[in-house]
């Protein structure tokens, strides 16, 4: 009977892309090969092993005093959350998250190109203190890609909720919805939560409620002056025998709002009822008539 | 070169095409280039040594002069499985 200690487990073999030359070479120097083939990975090991990478950024940050804006980025410029990136994303965020919570001066504007569960769900209260810490201080949000959870598992729409309610001062926010199958970046019950917002940009990537995104909206009229809508499409709900299209949606806003500039791109019409697609003639049309003209803004004001 | 005024070398420089070398001409032109060389700063690689410049960035007089940094993050250099054999394969190699 073969014990198992000699089993030679063949699948743990390394798959070399070129014939290994074994014949003429000495064990070390086959071990120097390896490490030399592979030296960006024993790199990588290096510094994620020894937490290298937080240390150093602990120790950097708090001593550029003038800094004011942090991105948190990948090479490629898709405003999609790819699982490749997932985890190195992970680890740049609480290595930034850890290295603001040291540093004695205000961050005005933070970048992140995704999020994903890891950063905002199933973490400890103290890690999440620090990520409102530095949410509370800064006046601009930049998130293209908010990847949480999926249609039957919501388990980061509470902590997102949290997240973004903690963004007190913020001003100018962007964020992009990746998840296909519902919306959860703006909702009735989030409230007021940015009172000083002036700029808000959103990328639905699905359909919303329109109901909710017009309180949600109007929750924010006496300060939101700029308004970015992209890939929108509203959900069917027939209320009183009448249902929100985009046309009601604008006018509504034109009244409630006292915005100085719309931008729209990629809108759908609610499925279901045999509504005309919304074309770009329709969403120029509104970018002109929705925003409040100077003169409007004038009277307004007095 | 030093006849010029301040004024008007800091406008030829800065309508030139940015050269982060041209700052150690003289020490007008460090004077003059020098902040708008450190305002961005980045680290695009994940080594001890681009760790390691980050942190000696930070301790020189040039620190007060970062507004922006960015970190560009990478995908893992191999997926988590062939960490693991390329691990155990160095390791047999060692033991023979």
């Amino acid at each position: 009977m073969v014990g198992e200690a000699s089993i030679h487990a063949a699948d743990n073999l390394l798959c070399l892309e070129k014939p290994y030359p074994t014949i003429n070479l000495t064990l070390d120097a086959m071990a120097e090969s390896l490490v030399r083939r592979h030296e960006e990975y024993l790199h990588q090991e290096d510094v994620l092993g020894t937490f290298y990478d937080v240390l150093s950024l602990s120790k950097a940050l708090p001593h550029f005093r003038n800094l004011r804006s942090v991105t948190v980025s990948r090479f490629d410029l898709v405003d999609d959350a790819p699982g490749a990136y997932e985890a190195t994303t992970e680890r740049a965020w609480w290595a930034i998250i850890k290295a603001l919570n040291k540093c004695e001066y205000p961050v005005e504007r933070l970048h992140v190109d995704a999020v994903y569960n890891g950063m905002l769900h199933g973490v400890s209260m103290s890690k999440m203190t620090q990520v409102y810490t530095v949410l509370g201080e800064l006046k601009e949000l930049s998130i293209p890609a908010i990847s949480l959870g999926n249609e039957d598992n919501r388990p980061g729409h509470a902590a997102l909720k949290v997240f973004l309610g903690s963004g007190q001062n913020l001003e100018v926010v962007r964020l992009g919805n990746t998840n296909r199958f519902r919306m959860d970046l703006v909702d009735k019950d989030l409230g007021c939560v940015w009172p000083s917002l002036r700029v808000l940009d959103l990328a639905a990537n699905t359909a919303v409620e329109a109901e909710d995104l017009v309180a949600f909206l109007e929750l924010h009229s006496n300060t939101l002056r700029e308004l970015t809508l992209r890939r929108v499409g509203l959900l069917v709900r027939v209320d009183n025998d009448t249902h929100w299209v985009w046309e009601r949606v604008f006018e509504r806003l034109h009244n409630s709002l006292t915005l100085t500039k719309l931008t729209l791109s990629h809108l759908q019409a609610p499925h279901g009822l045999g509504l005309p697609a919304v074309t770009k003639a329709d969403m120029r049309e509104w970018e002109r008539t929705v925003p409040r003209s100077p003169d409007e803004m004038a009277v307004d004001w007095y | 070169m030093d006849s010029l005024p301040l004024e008007i070398l800091t406008k030829i420089l800065l309508n030139l095409t940015p050269n982060p070398s041209d700052r150690l001409v003289c020490h007008s032109f460090d004077d003059i280039l020098t902040p708008g060389c450190f305002r961005r700063i980045r680290t695009r690689e994940f080594t001890k040594d681009a760790f390691d410049r980050l942190v000696s960035l930070s301790q020189s007089r040039v620190s007060r002069y970062v507004k922006d940094y960015e970190y560009l993050v990478h995908p893992p250099v191999y997926r988590r499985t062939y960490y693991t054999h390329f691990l155990l394969l160095l390791g047999h190699i060692r033991k023979c």
